[in-house]
């Protein structure tokens, strides 16, 4: 349930109605307020006016007729005439009787709207103190409380005094019937009430006639916390008074607010179904978009999907689409690659592993299983060693900046022979595991060790046969030498044995004799060197020295084709690491190809120079020969190219350089220009035991 | 989908419309059932009218439903019958008849329906009040007190024309109210010391008969009756016909010829009863709203007759006089 209120179809859908509903929520709101401050201070005005007139009505009504009785009452001389008080009847409706009073209240004159004209009847004022009231005080006026008459009608006694003297009065039964109707009877709003107090505090009239003729001890309030407004009727010392509940003063308000919530309601009806169908409407095709993504995860391939709009959705729909089948595509490629890498992983006969940063190893191929059988649990620096405690010397694992690493390193193996392992680290980018951070390949290049060896003693050989006539010769002089002394020598011991030895050319002899054979020596000792099949033999060695050697190994030959070498060597070079006798085979093969090179230049000129570089020293080898033409120099140190004529190379000479300079971490590089002549320049590195 | 969409929101549509329209509706009118006998009482329901309207009423917001029926018991009765059955708010009678009819309606169906009489004459000597302050039951009203007024219209009749010697009085028997008005009137007599002689009208007046009681010197005073009501103009023409003044109670019957006429008009009766009709809409109870009498209550004379008649009259006495016109509506 919380997974489906989280949907975007719920959310969609709560969006909508909250849309919906909110603004029209907030409008009313703001409305609400603002309406019931202006309807609350609109009614409160309202109300006051309506008093204020209802009371001023009755004022006037009442003062109107007073001073229609003082008029009267002023009248001394027609109070005889009954006209004048049927003037008066006639003209106040509200009077029921008019009468003429002696100081004692008799009735002197009496004129009645209902009654007979019956002067004997009852006592018209069962108040006398009203009358001594009106005299003793000498008002212009005066008036009872509320009566009831036989019939239950309410009235008051008006009366003024008829002349100066005070000596008569003038009385009128004013009828409040019509008064109290008409204020009992207004229409009034709701729970509203308009009600009129005598002077005595008792309700005369009230649109609740329950309520008639109470006291108003403040209890008859209908809602205390609506407004009171009062108006006197100061005629009568009366008040008119109208209440009206908060309520009902904002009746309206409330009206308006039902009225528009349920406006609003049905807006929001109306609002939330469009919200509802927009909802489904934009959420459907996300909604199958969802569903076919969950089946693409599942790992079952939805059919493609219909595409039903013109609008984003149908766009995204035929994008999920293309998608889908590019993803197909993609997975079957992947697939099979993943087939072609695991039967060239499986099948490859390096070793693989994966290493993690703590040295353990993450995975391995077969062919590593095999050659270190199931020991997948030991740090990978004794994978081909117990004896190792530590990472290797140059293992970038160890280092701050990751390189790759490229070193050989040998196992005997079960049958106690000696294997070589090429043994690479390559950093890993992307890894299927944390910690994951190289890939070491393990090469068994112990044959193809033995192959390079072979070809380098290939290619000594072929040196050596090309050198074969020029040692002979060089071996040729100092024997023919030799012979000719050593004949010379008998020759004279034969014929003056005693001169020979005592002018010491006896001892000339010998030692012109020694001198060449020890040349002899010397050169074969040379060639023997050169020939010597030898493993690689790392020791430290001077560069100079074996350049010299390897000079003196070719110095027929130079000889021969006349050319003059000049040799330029810096100071201070650095002693190397490596293999004398390789390096020297390299200098041979530089300098066999320079003289073969120069083989038809008339002034044939080769410079080597030797100084010190930063990596170590660099051996550069020039001519003046003929040139290298440049499509020949890609494939320059490739095995068995050449561009001699038969018999005079194999074509492994500098494919053999270059593998030996190579292994020697050095680097080998041409520089020709066809008809001006070549330099190859060799850099080998300075010994690890010296500091810079 | 697109359809179910746009069938949803059609449907959305139109329920909210309906919805603002039944929002919007007014409520419901109150209604005000009115039942009367003859068509001259409709002037009553003229005067209801301009009542409420002066209260503050807008007569959009009531609903009246009126019976009219004629002056016989049954057509009254049926009338009333429905009235009580159509549920009404408040029910107007304008007579004692019709009231006393729908007293005896209601009471037969038990169907207590807050109740407003205008103009009868004797309410509580009928039985249909039990005091004017506290009335009790389910009627309240308007009485015309024209009862009562009986001695004081023979007053002002004597007072008016001075040279009548004697007073016929027009009853009928078998009407109660006609026949204590009959009462009321001969106690009357006795104290303003003129003879009277009492006339019985039944279904119809025999005029033969009047004219035969007739004397010099007399006058005619109808008194409560709708028999004698119904026959106005017969009456008014009698007078005419015989020179003799009538004392009525109502302007039209002034108007139809009557020399004076001393009553509250029927108008005036529904503007006064729109009070108390006022007070039951607005919730009070018929027995807390005391019956009343006549604000109102005016003496006619007829121009026309009177100088027909060629009578004297007391010159005082006109000042208390509303002149009319034969068949013309009120004078100046």
């Amino acid at each position: 349930m919380k997974q489906k209120l989280h949907s975007i179809r719920y959310k969609v859908l709560l969006f909508g109605l909250i849309m919906s509903s909110i603004p029209l929520v907030l409008i009313s709101g703001y409305y609400l307020l603002v309406m019931s401050s202006q309807v609350e201070d609109t009614a409160a005005q309202s109300q006051k006016l309506r008093v204020e007139s209802v009371a001023s009505s009755i004022s006037d009504h009442v003062n109107h007729i007073f001073e229609r009785m003082e008029i009267v009452g002023n009248s001394v001389a027609t109070l005889e005439d009954t006209g004048v008080y049927y003037d008066l009847l006639n003209q106040q409706e509200s009077i029921d009787e008019i009468v003429l009073l002696n100081d004692t209240g008799d009735v002197l004159r009496r004129v009645s709207r209902f009654n007979l004209n019956d002067t004997n009847a009852e006592p018209w004022l069962d108040d006398q103190s009203l009358l001594n009231e009106l005299k003793g005080d000498q008002i212009d006026h005066i008036f009872s409380g509320v009566k009831f008459n036989e019939y239950g009608q309410p009235y008051v006694h008006l009366l003024v005094p008829v002349s100066e003297d005070f000596a008569n009065a003038l009385g009128v039964k004013l009828h409040l019937q019509k008064l109290i109707g008409d204020v009992s009877s207004h229409y009034l709003d709701g729970d509203s009430v308009m009600y009129l107090r005598d002077q005595d505090e008792r309700i005369i009239a009230h649109q609740d006639y329950s309520k008639l003729w109470q006291i108003d001890d403040g209890q008859l309030s209908s809602d205390n916390t609506g407004i009171i407004t009062t108006a006197p009727i100061e005629e009568l010392n009366w008040e008119l008074a109208m209440e009206q509940p908060r309520s009902d003063m904002l009746s309206p308000v409330y009206g308006m607010l039902t009225r528009g919530g349920l406006v609003a309601a049905a807006m929001i009806l109306f609002g939330s179904v469009i919200s509802i169908y927009a909802g489904l409407y934009f959420v459907k095709p996300i909604e199958k978009l969802q569903s076919g993504m969950r089946y693409v995860k599942t790992g079952y391939w939805p059919d493609e999907m219909p595409v039903e709009r013109r609008d984003e959705f149908g766009e995204l729909t035929r994008a999920f689409n293309e998608m889908n089948k590019e993803i197909q595509q993609k997975e079957r490629s992947l697939e099979q690659e993943k087939e072609r890498l695991s039967i060239v992983v499986n099948s490859m006969e390096a070793g693989l592993a994966v290493i993690r940063k703590d040295y353990s190893i993450a995975w391995m191929n077969p062919t590593l299983k095999g050659w270190i059988g199931e020991r997948s649990e030991v740090p990978c620096f004794q994978m081909f060693s117990d004896h190792n405690d530590s990472p290797c010397y140059s293992c970038p694992l160890s280092e701050t900046t990751f390189e790759k690493m490229d070193e050989t390193l040998t196992k005997t193996d079960e049958n106690g022979e000696q294997r070589i392992y090429r043994h690479r680290v390559f950093p890993l980018q992307h890894t299927l595991e944390e910690g994951e951070e190289a890939l070491v390949v393990m090469e068994d290049i112990t044959e193809e060790k033995r192959l390079e060896e072979k070809l380098i003693q290939t290619d000594k050989l072929s040196a050596l046969g090309r050198m074969a006539s020029s040692f002979a010769h060089e071996v040729n002089n100092p024997l023919a030498s030799v012979q000719v002394y050593a004949e010379d020598l008998t020759d004279r011991l034969e014929e003056d044995r005693e001169e020979l030895l005592d002018s010491g050319d006896m001892d000339h002899y010998l030692h012109v004799i020694r001198k060449n054979i020890h040349r002899c020596k010397e050169i074969t000792a040379n060639l023997l060197n050169f020939s010597r099949q030898s493993s690689w033999k790392i020791t430290t060695f001077s560069v100079e020295d074996v350049m010299n050697e390897s000079l003196m190994l070719m110095e027929h030959n130079l000889k021969k084709h006349g050319i003059k070498v000049t040799v330029k060597v810096g100071d201070h070079l650095p002693p190397l690491d490596g293999d004398p006798l390789k390096t020297s085979q390299v200098f041979v093969n530089l300098l066999q190809n320079a003289i073969d090179a120069m083989s038809d230049q008339a002034d044939p000129q080769m410079m080597i120079f030797m100084e010190k570089v930063t990596e170590g020293v660099a051996i550069s080898v020039k001519d003046n020969g003929s040139g290298i033409p440049e499509e020949y120099i890609p494939k320059l140190f490739d095995p068995f190219f050449t561009s001699k004529p038969t018999g005079q190379g194999t074509g492994l000479g500098l494919s053999v350089c270059y593998g030996i300079v190579e292994q020697m971490n050095g680097t080998l590089e041409v520089d020709s220009e066809q008809g001006k002549g070549t330099t190859f320049k060799v850099v080998l590195p300075k010994s690890r035991s010296i500091n810079d | 989908m697109k359809k179910i969409g746009l069938f949803l929101i059609v449907v959305a549509f139109l329920l909210s419309l309906y919805f603002i329209t039944v929002i919007f509706e007014d409520d419901d009118p109150m209604t005000i059932g009115v039942l009367y006998s003859s068509d001259n009482r409709v002037d009553k329901l003229d005067g209801l009218k301009t009542g409420l309207v002066d209260l503050g009423y807008d007569l959009d917001s009531l609903k009246f439903t009126a019976f009219e029926s004629e002056e016989t018991p049954e057509g009254l009765e049926e009338n009333a019958k429905r009235l009580v059955e159509n549920e009404v708010d408040v029910i107007t009678s304008f007579g004692g008849i019709e009231t006393q009819v729908l007293a005896k309606v209601m009471e037969e169906k038990n169907q207590m329906i807050p109740t407003v009489f205008i103009g009868m004459a004797a309410p509580k000597e009928i039985g249909i009040i039990s005091d004017f302050r506290h009335p009790e039951g389910v009627f309240t009203g308007l009485s015309n007190h024209h009862m009562h007024l009986s001695a004081k219209r023979l007053e002002l009749f004597i007072d008016m024309v001075p040279d009548v010697e004697r007073m016929i009085l027009l009853y009928s028997e078998d009407i109660d109210i006609s026949r204590h008005s009959l009462q009321v009137a001969k106690e009357a007599a006795q104290f303003l010391g003129i003879s009277v002689q009492p006339f019985h009208v039944g279904e119809s007046l025999d005029f033969n008969a009047l004219e035969d009681e007739l004397k010099p010197g007399d006058g005619i005073m109808t008194l409560p009756s709708f028999r004698i009501e119904g026959q106005t103009d017969q009456i008014a023409d009698f007078s005419l016909y015989q020179g003799v003044p009538v004392m009525g109670m109502y302007d039209y019957e002034v108007e139809s010829g009557f020399l004076l006429g001393y009553g509250s008009s029927f108008y005036e009766q529904g503007v006064q009863a729109a009070r108390q009709v006022s007070l039951l809409l607005q919730g009070n109870e018929p027995s807390d709203i005391p019956v009343e009498l006549p604000d109102q209550i005016s003496f006619y004379m007829n121009e026309t007759t009177k100088k027909k008649l060629d009578v004297d009259m007391d010159k005082n006495m006109l000042k208390l006089v509303e002149p009319l016109h034969m068949n013309g509506g009120q004078g100046g």
